[in-house]
This record gives C-alpha cells, structure tokens and sequence, in this order.
C-alpha cells in the first residue's frame, strides 16, 4: 500500500540580503492512510515552511525548492502550477494555517466560507454546496443553525471548528494543522482535539500536526518527527520517541516539559537555536548538546530504526 | 466543615492581603451606564512574604483585571487591598501610591504591546527610576545589573536595542528587568510564558524563580496551565468567572482537585504520552457565563456535571476544609 504521503530529501530555501535561509534542509517523512505525523520543534525551526513548500504556497523569494514529494504514489514537484492546483492543493492536501482563525472574513457568514472552495474550484452547485456544508458543520459539532452566522459572532474555538470544517470539506486525503490550537483557552484546546481524535477515526484522513508543544502533540501522534534548524534529528513511533528518545535535542524537548501527573525535575535546553543562514557545520545541535564530542563537527550519520525511523547522530554512529 | 473566608488563615507575616474585592467595569449607552462587567467579584486571598501564588483560570475570568487591580491600573469598585498592613484602597494619597507603586512590579501578559517600540532597552529599564528619582549615576548601574541579572550579557549589547529588535524569550527577560528595577517586594507575572515556545517557558519561570531568591519576593503568577503552576508555585487559587473557586497548596490541588472546575481543568492537561491519542477526554462543554448577568447560583452550573438543585438558586459560599485549602462548591458543606 503506498503512503498517502512520501517526502525524499525536501529543501526549501528563502533568499534574503543576509544570505540564503535553509528553512528546510534535506527532510524525509512518508504519512500513512489515517496515520497522524507530528511535527515537533522550536519557533523557527522551520515548520511552517515545510507546510508552505508542501502547498506550494511560495513567496517570491525562494532560493530553492528540490527534492520529491509523492502524494497517493504522484510525484508533485514536478508538476506545473495549474496542474497542482487542479490535482492536488485543496483537493488532496488541504492546510490549516497558524493564522486561520483571524482569516475568517468576519462580515461572511459561516455557510459562504464554506461553500466558496467548492462552488469556485469544483463548480458545484449551490444547493449542492450547502448540503455538504451543512453536513460537514455538525460533523465538527457546530449546530446547522451557525451557517448563518457571521463569524464575528463566534466564539474562538466555534471559528476553530469552522476553520476544520473548511479543510476538510473536499475530502482531503491529508490535513496539515498548523499550530491548530496554540491560540486557544486550555478547555477549549482540549474540545478541538477531542474533536479532531474523532474526525481521524470517522473520516478516513491523515495529518500532519505541526506544533511547539510536545505534550499537545502526543494527543494525536501515531509517529513524531522531531525538527531542529531546518533538519529532522529523530523520527519515529509515538511508542518510541515520547518513552525513549534518542537525539539529544529531543531528550532536551522532553525533559524541560512540565508534567502534572509525575514529578520529574526539569531542566530547559541550555542557549537558542543557529541561524538558518550560516548554521553550525556538521550536527547543528552541537553548540547546546551536553554529548558533544569533537566528530560532531562533521556531518551525523542517518542511523536507522525499525521499519523507518531515524536519528541523526553521532552518538549512534560508527567513529 | 465550617464556612470561613480565606482571611482567618492571614497572620503577620502577610504580605498582602485582598479581601472582598470587586471590579465592575461600567457598559455605558450614551450618558448612562446601563450595566456592569462584573469581571471580578467578591475576591479574597492573601499573598505571604516571598510566597509563590499561582493564579490559575480560563481566558476571561478575570486574571489580568484582578493583577491590574492589585498594582493599582484599574480603580476597585469596592473591598480592600492591604500591603504590609497598610490598606492602600483607603489611603489614596500621592505618597501612598509611589510608596506602593515602587514596591510592587508587574510583569505584562503581552511584552510586544506593552514595550514603546521607539525606545531603547535603556530607555524602557531606566523609566521607573527616572519616575521615582532615583539619582543619575545609579541609573546606568542599575540599568546594566538589571540586565545581567536576567541574562542578557553583557549589557553593552542590549542597551541601545529597540524592541523590535530582540526574540520574544529576550523581550520578555527585558519585561522581567523592567518590573525588578525598583527592587519591589511583589510581583505580579500575568501570563509571563504562554506566549513564548514550550521550550522556553521553563527557562524563564527558572529565571523568575531564582530572582525571586536572589531578591525574597513574593510573586503572583497568573496562567491558565496547571502544569507549570504546579512546578513554580506554593500555592494555586483557582478562578472561574470573577471568582475564586478553590485554594489550597499547589501539590495537593494537583493530586486531588476538590472542585469540579478545578478537576475539569487537570482532566484536559496532557503529558507527553503515546497513549494519549487513544483516548477522549473529559471536558467541560460550553462557554464560561455572561458576566454582565451572572446566573444566580454557582457560576459553575450549566457545565458542571455533578450539578445539584441547591447549586441552581443558592451561590456557594467559600468553604474552609482545613487551614490551607477552601472550596466554594456545594458538594462540600450543607
Ligand atoms: N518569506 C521568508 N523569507 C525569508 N525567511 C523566511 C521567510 N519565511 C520564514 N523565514 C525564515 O525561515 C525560518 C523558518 O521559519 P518558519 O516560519 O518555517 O518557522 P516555524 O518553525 O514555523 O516557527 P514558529 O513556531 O514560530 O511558527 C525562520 O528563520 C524564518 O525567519
Ligand atoms: N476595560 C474593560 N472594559 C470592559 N470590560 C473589560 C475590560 N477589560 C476586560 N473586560 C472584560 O472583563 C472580563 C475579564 O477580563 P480579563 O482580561 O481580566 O480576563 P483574563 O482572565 O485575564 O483573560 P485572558 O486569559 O484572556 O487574558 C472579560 O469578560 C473581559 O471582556
Ligand atoms: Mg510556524
Ligand atoms: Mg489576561
């Protein structure tokens, strides 16, 4: 059975008058059919861009986008422009971005948002449109009533639900999430996921679950790909890398998360993330790693675990 | 059980005392005031010498109105506020409030909009002490060891800094400075991390944490995450529209929640956890009440699970369990 999604060796670049950004360096992942992939790192690392270039949702100044990206087995880059967004954008990867819930046109009401993808894109009818709206709005426990609601009087946790109701729409085979909850109360953040949990099992969909907080996450991961300035360092199981990680900066994510239910001491990553213009050669972790040793100024190795997992490190690595 | 208020258990070694307090802010309609957002109502604790308060709710409970109350940016609509036994909502005088105002520090929920984006760090950090003349030659000094103090070495680099120019985790070690700089006894830290990335969270509740040593101050620490709370301070006051539904120490509120809002916000906590994906948590539907129109018994009603008749019609008052921890909820007095 193929991946819904299979990304080999993606760079994303960004080209500014202090030099070339390597948001994204050399990334490789593959989401499976109902499979959730959490995406986990500090701000900047390079998340958010890895959202874009997978939507190819390019700024102008892009030094460089390379490497392959399959959806359902296609490869996509290299498509054109018209033919991404006849086959692909919206239709099988939809996005959520860190800012949809101020996006909402506030003087639209929730039915409009809805309908917009499909009567425009799909050329669907209207009546047509707004019976799957009205189907997809109580599927993400909204009332029918809403659809005629401006957004302005939602809540934000009901925009949020509109705001996946949007994405989910046109039958997507794969959601990215961005940072789907990081703006919301506590209660509510815990409604959304609840919400999500139960939209993964009945709708077969997958995500990509992009966030900062390695304890939301665990919420729906079924395999987490750790990123540090621009590279993926581990990437594996749930299982796996929230019990027993191996990379150092993923211990380091891990033990500095306060946790309710045990008592763990806690100890923050010492110093901040490298420039994405000039990183550190070889392991970019290096300048924070309490392991480091002088090898480390090479380029770690891929060491592989299980079926498909990674780390890159060379603690791990033969030398 | 007996019905107290939280205050029976205040002693000498208070540093502040908050009795009965109440913020309305008024709705006006043209030249009327035709309501009021009653956005804290009839709060009690009290805060002892080099305590650790957490103050811990959903977004609109009232948090940043209450913090605002207690350094004195929002006028009270009645009740008390005493600092070291001085009752500062009745002495209103000039001396009084700059007396105040250096021993108290607040530590603002957004640093972006609380710093002038057009002034250096030196300028935002020597601000208090220009207001309260504090000579010129210490101004640099003090400015220089505040920055040291919150790890922003050396100072030379930071102080001719704008705002703008620095990473939010800086900017907020910058909002800490600012608050420190009169050396207060108090200080309140609204919401100081959950701006910040996770991973930097822990660092600066450490930061504050060891200031607080260094410098034997109390703080009052106002988020909505438990899970931090629970690692930073002695004591957790747990709020719900306008009010204060349970007190006691932090790790026992954590290890058995009395009240059913408290349980509510443990239950929707998680650790980092494979297992987690499995299941569904308990959570409370709905939205927190208007407070413009409370309801008229507990606030608590049209969520809570455990609802009774009584709850309906009659407001829970606070109930004393034992020295250290009291509840304002039915199931705990008759
Ligand atoms: N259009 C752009 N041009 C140049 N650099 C950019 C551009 N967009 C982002 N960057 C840079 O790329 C890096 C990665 O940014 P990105 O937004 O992907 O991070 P992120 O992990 O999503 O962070 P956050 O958690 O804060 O959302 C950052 O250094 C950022 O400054
Ligand atoms: N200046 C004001 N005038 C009128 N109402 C106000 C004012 N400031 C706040 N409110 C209202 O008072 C209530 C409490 O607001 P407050 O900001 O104190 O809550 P909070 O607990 O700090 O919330 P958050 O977690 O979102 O910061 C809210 O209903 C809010 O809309
Ligand atoms: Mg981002
Ligand atoms: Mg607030």
């Amino acid at each position: 059975m193929p991946s819904v999604l299979e990304v080999t060796n993606l760079k994303f670049f960004y080209r500014t008058i202090a030099g070339v950004v390597r948001a994204v360096d050399n990334v490789s992942f593959t989401v499976g059919e109902k499979e959730t992939l959490a995406l986990v790192g500090e701000s900047g690392c390079g998340k958010t861009s890895l959202a874009r270039a997978l939507m190819r949702f390019l700024p102008r100044n892009v030094a460089e986008l390379s490497g392959s990206i399959k959806v359902d087995g296609i490869e996509v880059l290299d498509m054109d422009d018209s033919e991404f967004d006849r086959k692909i954008r919206w239709r099988k990867i939809t996005y959520v971005s860190q800012a949809a819930l101020n996006s909402l046109n506030y003087v639209m009401k929730v039915v409009d948002h809805l309908i917009e993808p499909l009567v425009l894109h799909y050329g669907m009818r209207r009546e047509v449109a707004v019976e799957k709206a009205r189907d997809i709005i109580v599927k993400v426990g909204i009332s029918e009533d809403f659809l005629y609601r401006y957004s302005f009087e939602l809540s934000g946790g009901m925009k949020q639900r509109v705001v996946i109701a949007l994405s989910l729409i046109s039958n997507p085979r794969i959601v990215i999430l961005d940072e789907p909850t990081s703006a919301l109360d506590v209660m509510t953040q815990a409604n959304i996921m609840n919400l999500l949990k139960e939209l993964k099992e009945g709708l077969s969909v997958s995500y990509i679950f992009i966030t900062h907080d390695i304890a939301t996450s665990s919420e729906l991961a079924d395999k987490v790909a750790v990123m540090y300035a621009g590279q993926l360092v581990e990437y594996g199981p749930a299982e796996k890398v929230y019990v027993d990680p191996l990379h150092p900066y993923s211990k380091g994510l891990l033990s500095s998360i306060p946790r309710l239910r045990t008592d763990t001491s806690l100890t923050p990553i010492p110093g901040s993330a490298p420039s994405l213009i000039n990183p550190p050669k070889g392991c970019r972790f290096r300048p924070r790693c309490p392991y480091v040793k002088p090898v480390c100024e090479e380029e770690p190795p891929h060491i592989t675990l299980g079926s498909e997992g990674y780390v890159r490190c060379w603690l791990y690595g033969s030398r | 059980m007996e019905v107290g208020s939280t205050s029976s258990i205040s002693g000498m070694s208070d540093l502040l005392v908050v009795n009965e307090l109440k913020v309305w802010y008024p709705i006006r309609k043209l030249f009327s005031i035709v309501g009021y957002v009653k956005a804290v109502d009839g709060v009690s604790f009290t805060v002892r010498e080099g305590e650790v308060v957490a103050i811990v709710g959903e977004s609109g409970c009232g948090k940043t109105t209450l913090a605002k109350a207690v350094t004195g940016l929002v006028p009270i609509t009645s009740g008390n506020i005493i600092f070291e036994g001085v009752d500062i909502t009745r002495l209103p005088g000039r001396t009084i409030r700059e007396w105040y105002s250096r021993k108290v520090g607040l530590i603002q929920q957004d640093p972006y909009g609380a710093m002038p984006p057009f002034m250096t760090i030196r300028a935002i950090l020597g601000e208090p002490l220009k207001i309260h003349r504090i000579g010129r030659e210490a101004y640099g000094k003090e400015v220089y060891t505040a920055l040291t103090d919150v790890g922003l070495t050396p100072p030379e680099d930071y102080v001719n800094k704008y705002p703008h120019m620095l990473s939010g985790g800086q900017l907020q070690r910058v909002a800490i400075a600012r608050a420190l700089i009169l050396r207060p006894k108090l200080v309140l830290a609204d919401e100081p991390v959950s701006m910040l990335d996770a991973s930097l969270r822990v660092e600066i509740l450490s930061l504050i944490n060891e200031l607080r040593v260094k410098y034997g101050l109390a703080i009052i620490y106002i988020t909505h995450d438990l899970a931090t709370a629970k690692y930073f301070s002695d004591r957790i006051v747990v709020m719900y529209a306008g009010q204060l539904v349970e007190i006691g120490n932090a790790k026992d509120i954590i290890k058995k929640a009395m009240h059913p809002y408290t349980e509510a916000l443990i239950n929707v906590i998680p650790d980092p956890d494979p297992r987690n994906r499995l299941i569904i948590r308990k959570t409370l539907t709905g939205e927190p009440p208007n407070l413009v129109r409370p309801p008229p018994g507990c606030r608590l009603v049209p969520r809570c699970p455990y609802v009774m008749e009584k709850c309906r019609t009659v407001e829970p008052p606070m109930i004393k369990v034992n020295e250290l921890r009291f509840v304002k909820c039915w199931l705990y007095g008759s």
